[in-house]
């Protein structure tokens, strides 16, 4: 097996990694913490929100690269995770964020972080989310249903459910909910009943109602029936069995 | 029996093929391609059909059906070979005087070429369109019906994949295609050669050999005449590209709306593999290679490599961010070479004549030819192979003829979306891989829009911005949210909403844009924007400020209004007027009613007198 | 609506039981019957084993895909650049205000669709017009009636 490894130089402080690490994991083994709004460790990296960017010199020049996508795969790289180029980058993508997002609590709370004001002049949206994707990967590579996707392109893009319906492979496990940055995916318990949705343009959009199981010794609500069958399924065993954490 | 299993097979197929054509043989070719259809050469083929079969001549005469000739302005057209008599607008009623001319070696006046000059040009080589071309790829197109693979074979095809197969080992063929620096036609200009290396010595035993036949450069189509008139070219490139590299799977990715040239391909691909010229055991050396097509979908972003291939793979065309290279893992995770369909059609040449002669053309970085695709505000649009090196002016001027309705010259737009548009300044410029780029623009794949003075600058860097909208796979924030504000600050500008800073905004946006985005379309997506910003300035000051467009084009700046010296009282326009703005009695001066003019321009096409002033 | 599915067995068996031939089948499909059924998304998603938010995904990604029916004159105007300078924008305008439908759309009759495509690569004939696979060429605002009602009359 190949163990091989490479030292590289980041902010003027040395650190050796094993091949094939990604540079933000490496800048986090030195406590340097680089924004980012897609990555997440538990999901393959996607690279799309552009925040990560670190400037790298290979040598022969120096190039901006997503730190959460870019593999270390030689010895002598220098990185700069702080300029005044990614400071200007930094402050324009939240700019375009802002425009997005123009009463987005997140994403204001961000930008306020970094001491970004709207740009006035770009054109405004009321959206709530930034299309970070990682509802869309956590389930399909964690949960492993891939009950929501993405619905067109380019600035028409969307996450949604096939025709905006509610889908009967969704667990209603809630793991969109939690993953979501913005906040943007509700989960509401009413009656018995576990309902995930979210607001697609001025329509709600119903992604799965699950009902709800009740626990064998108090009889209170506490897992979607669907998600109990397939814990049940995987441990052979029969659903119904299930208490809730509290009588356990 | 078809089979080839050796290169003496070929060589003999080759012999015979030439025997059963009589030497004296005179050809009537028509120009059957994509742009033929559309001008009406399906009537005029059905016409010399009949015409021809008529004689008891297969011998004296032959017909033979192909794809274009690259002048596709004077479509449909008639070529008599071997004396090189060309014949122009050639409609069904003139093929039984073509056919009679043809035997009797006469040349029908009335239909040749007439220059600028009224002059007329009856051979191909007194038209000052094919003048000063050099068309190696392009021209063979007149000698091969695509639907024939012996009329292929005929003019050496596959010749130069019998040397490589029996004469060269695979580093051979890599070193002469390095040796040749033959830099990628696709836009990109990387050297073919290097690209081909580093995949031969990538790990792994399954690679794949990728050919590029998205074209989505709007207006540029030679790819999609290679593709449609000489497909066996395209083929055998990537056969010798396989061999070189040690892959035995291919595939063409053709855009969806080529439907002639995935058809001709699959016939060209049956007619091959039928041949045993692909498939298992090519001529008998033991190599295999095979060949899959896969249509497009309608995206122009599939054009980029690595969105390319997750369409291949049945995914939607995203590109993803890629710091190991293609070489390494490309296709399927696998190690993968990719070109353009122009580089791989120059592959067979570099084999058969050698690397030495093909460094005679070009310049010193640029070497062969290439083919562009002239097209827009000039008199003879088409399809121009030219060594590198030549001027941008001589493309314009001396093949292209110029500016047509007594306009002027204002600019040539190169590079599709991700390239730029160059003033009148720039027009000695070398055209090359390296000198457009210096400009602020590119060659791009060959795509070169002339326009004149009624184009509007702002007008044009507001359609690419907007096409570079629309086509975005919208994943990563600087692209998606970025170019959509470039484009909407654009409308408010031709609309008359410009405001004071919007070019300073825009040029540091486009920055942002061009440093974040995830792949080549972001980051190449603000140039027609820069460039016009360099080279046009005051057009957009004159926008902004004045709320005026120079070119008069923008609708929202511009008044229409109704000459009364010219206007004869005709009523045509009042006829066209889809708002009924346009009041006025028979045979006496009309008006329009600004409140209801929408300014959509139909009076001032229809009208004959230049009645209709545009302000 | 009753899914020919031996249809599309046939579509999967051109290219293989595999993820990658997903957009060729879906080609077909859309070829076969003017646009993709929801039954047929639902169909090749289990056959392919691909989930259907995916596969819904790739049908509304790429513009050949139609989730509605196209009509039965399906009329694209050239967008291309070099239709552009020669006035293409004025000439799809005029097809949206003379069908009263915008691009992607189609009437109620379902005799009329309009879209507009990048380039079709014959633009020393622009502007461009296709009408189902006839092409028009050098085309003008006063053109556009008369293929409308020829269009009609078939």
């Amino acid at each position: 097996m190949n163990f091989k490894e490479h030292t590289l130089t980041i902010d003027g402080r040395s650190i050796t990694v094993k091949r094939d690490t990604l540079l933000i994991e490496a800048c986090k083994k030195l406590r340097i913490e680089v924004p980012t709004l897609c990555h997440n460790e538990n999901l393959k990296p996607y690279g799309v929100c552009r925040f990560c960017q670190v400037e790298v010199n290979e040598g022969k020049r120096t190039r901006l690269v997503p730190s959460c996508v870019y593999e270390i795969r030689k010895d002598g790289l220098t990185v700069t995770t702080d300029s005044e180029r990614i400071r200007n980058n930094r402050k324009w993508l939240i700019q375009l964020l802002l425009a997005r997002c123009d009463r987005q609590k997140d994403v204001l709370d961000f930008a306020a972080k970094y001491g970004v004001a709207p740009v006035e002049r770009l054109t405004k949206k009321n959206d709530d989310c930034i299309l970070c994707g990682q509802c869309v990967r956590a389930c399909g590579e964690i949960v492993g249903v891939g009950a929501i996707g993405y619905e067109r392109r380019g600035e028409k893009r969307e996450v949604t459910s096939p025709y905006r319906d509610q889908n009967p492979v969704c667990i209603a496990c809630g793991t969109c909910v939690y993953v979501c940055p913005t906040h943007c995916i509700a989960m509401t318990e009413e009656n018995g009943v576990r309902t995930i949705s979210r607001y697609a343009g001025e329509k709600k959009m119903v992604v799965r109602e699950a009902k709800m199981l009740t626990c064998g010794k108090c009889g209170n609500y506490f897992l979607p029936s669907s998600v109990a069958e397939v814990f049940a399924k995987k441990m052979g065993i029969d659903p119904t069995v299930f208490t809730c954490p509290s009588c356990r | 029996m078809t089979r080839l299993a050796s290169f003496d097979d070929l060589v003999k197929r080759r012999g015979e093929i030439a025997a059963g054509r009589g030497p004296n043989r005179a050809t009537l070719v028509l120009g059957d391609g994509t742009c033929g259809r559309a001008s009406g050469s399906s009537e005029v083929r059905a016409a010399l059909s009949e015409a021809i079969s008529s004689l008891d001549t297969e011998k004296r005469l032959a017909f033979r059906t192909t794809g274009c000739h690259g002048f596709c302005q004077i479509e449909p057209n008639v070529q008599v070979l071997p004396d090189e008599t060309l014949y122009v607008h050639v409609k069904p009623e003139n093929a039984q005087s073509i056919v009679d001319a043809a035997l009797s070696g006469k040349v029908l006046k009335n239909l040749t070429f007439k220059d600028g000059q009224k002059n007329s040009c009856a051979k191909i080589t007194d038209v000052p369109f094919y003048k000063r071309q050099m068309r190696l790829l392009s021209g063979l197109n007149v000698y091969v019906d695509p639907l024939r693979i012996e009329d292929y074979i005929a003019i050496d095809g596959y010749q130069a994949l019998a040397k490589a197969l029996f004469t060269m080992t695979p580093d051979f063929v890599v070193e002469e295609v390095i040796k040749a620096n033959l830099r990628g036609r696709g836009g990109g200009g990387f050297p073919a050669g290097w690209k081909w290396d580093s995949v031969r010595k990538a790990e792994g035993e399954t690679k794949y050999v990728v050919c590029n036949a998205d074209e989505g450069d709007p207006g540029a189509y030679m790819d999609r005449s290679l593709l449609e008139g000489n497909p066996h070219l395209v083929i055998e490139g990537m056969l010798i590209g396989a061999f070189a590299i040690g892959s035995h799977e291919g595939y063409v990715y053709v855009r969806n709306e080529y439907p002639l040239a995935v058809q001709n391909l699959n016939v060209a691909l049956d007619q091959a593999r039928e041949h045993g010229l692909l498939g298992k055991n090519i001529l008998g050396s033991g190599f295999d290679f095979d060949i899959r097509i896969n249509r497009g979908g309608g995206a122009f972003v599939c054009g980029e490599s690595s969105a390319l291939m997750q369409s291949i793979e049945g995914r939607p065309g995203e590109p993803i961010p890629k710091y190991v290279h293609m070489s390494e893992r490309g296709l399927y995770d696998k190690p993968t070479n990719l070109n353009n369909v122009e580089t791989w059609a120059n592959v067979p040449f570099i084999v058969n004549r050698g690397a030495d002669w093909y460094r005679t053309i070009g310049t010193e970085g640029s070497k062969g030819t290439k083919i562009f695709s002239l097209v827009g505000n000039i008199n003879n649009t088409g399809q121009v192979e030219v060594p590198m090196g030549i001027s941008l002016r001589e493309i314009v001027e001396g093949i292209g003829g110029g500016i047509p309705n007594r306009r002027k010259f204002k600019a040539v737009q190169t590079g599709g979306p991700s390239g730029g548009c160059l003033p009148a300044d720039c027009l000695d410029v070398p055209v090359d891989f390296d000198q457009l780029t210096k400009l602020g623009s590119m060659m791009g794949s060959g795509g070169m829009i002339v326009m004149d003075e009624d184009s509007c600058m702002v007008d044009v860097a507001r359609y690419f911005t907007n096409f570079l909208v629309e086509e975005s796979c919208g994943k990563c924030v600087p692209c998606r949210e970025g170019v959509m504000q470039l484009r909407d600050i654009l409308n408010d500008i031709t609309q008359g909403r410009g405001r004071e800073g919007d070019v300073e905004l825009m040029e540091d946006l486009s920055k942002v844009v061009i440093d974040c985005s995830l792949c080549a379309l972001g980051q190449s997506a603000p140039n027609p924007l820069l460039t016009t910003i360099r080279y046009f300035r005051d057009e957009y000051v004159a926008h902004i400020h004045d709320k005026k467009c120079p070119a008069r084009r923008c609708t929202a700046l511009i008044s229409l209004r109704i000459d009364a010296e010219n206007c004869t009282g005709c009523a045509l326009c009042k006829k066209q007027c889809p708002t009924v703005a346009i009041a006025g009695e028979k045979k006496k001066t009309h008006a329009i009613d600004p409140e209801k003019c929408i300014r959509c321009g139909a009076c001032y096409e229809v009208c004959k007198f230049d009645a209709v002033i545009k302000e | 609506m009753e899914l020919d599915t031996a249809r599309i067995d046939g579509f999967i068996a051109r290219y293989g039981l595999h993820r990658g031939a997903l957009i060729q089948v879906l080609q077909d499909i859309q070829g076969e019957f003017n646009y993709l059924p929801r039954e047929a998304l639902e169909y090749v998603s289990e056959k392919l084993g691909t989930p259907l938010a995916v596969t819904y995904n790739v049908a509304t990604f790429y513009n050949v895909f139609s989730l509605q029916p196209k009509g039965q004159n399906h009329i694209c105007v050239c967008m291309g650049t070099a239709c552009h300078v020669r006035g293409a924008q004025s000439i799809l305008d005029k097809f949206r205000r003379e069908l009263k439908i915008d691009v992607g759309e189609t009437t109620d009759d379902l005799k009329y669709s309009l879209d507009k495509v990048a380039c079709l690569g014959a633009c020393a004939l622009g502007p461009i017009v296709v009408e189902n696979v006839t092409y028009h060429a050098h085309m003008k605002l006063d053109k556009v009636g008369k293929l409308l009602k020829r269009g009609g009359r078939k």
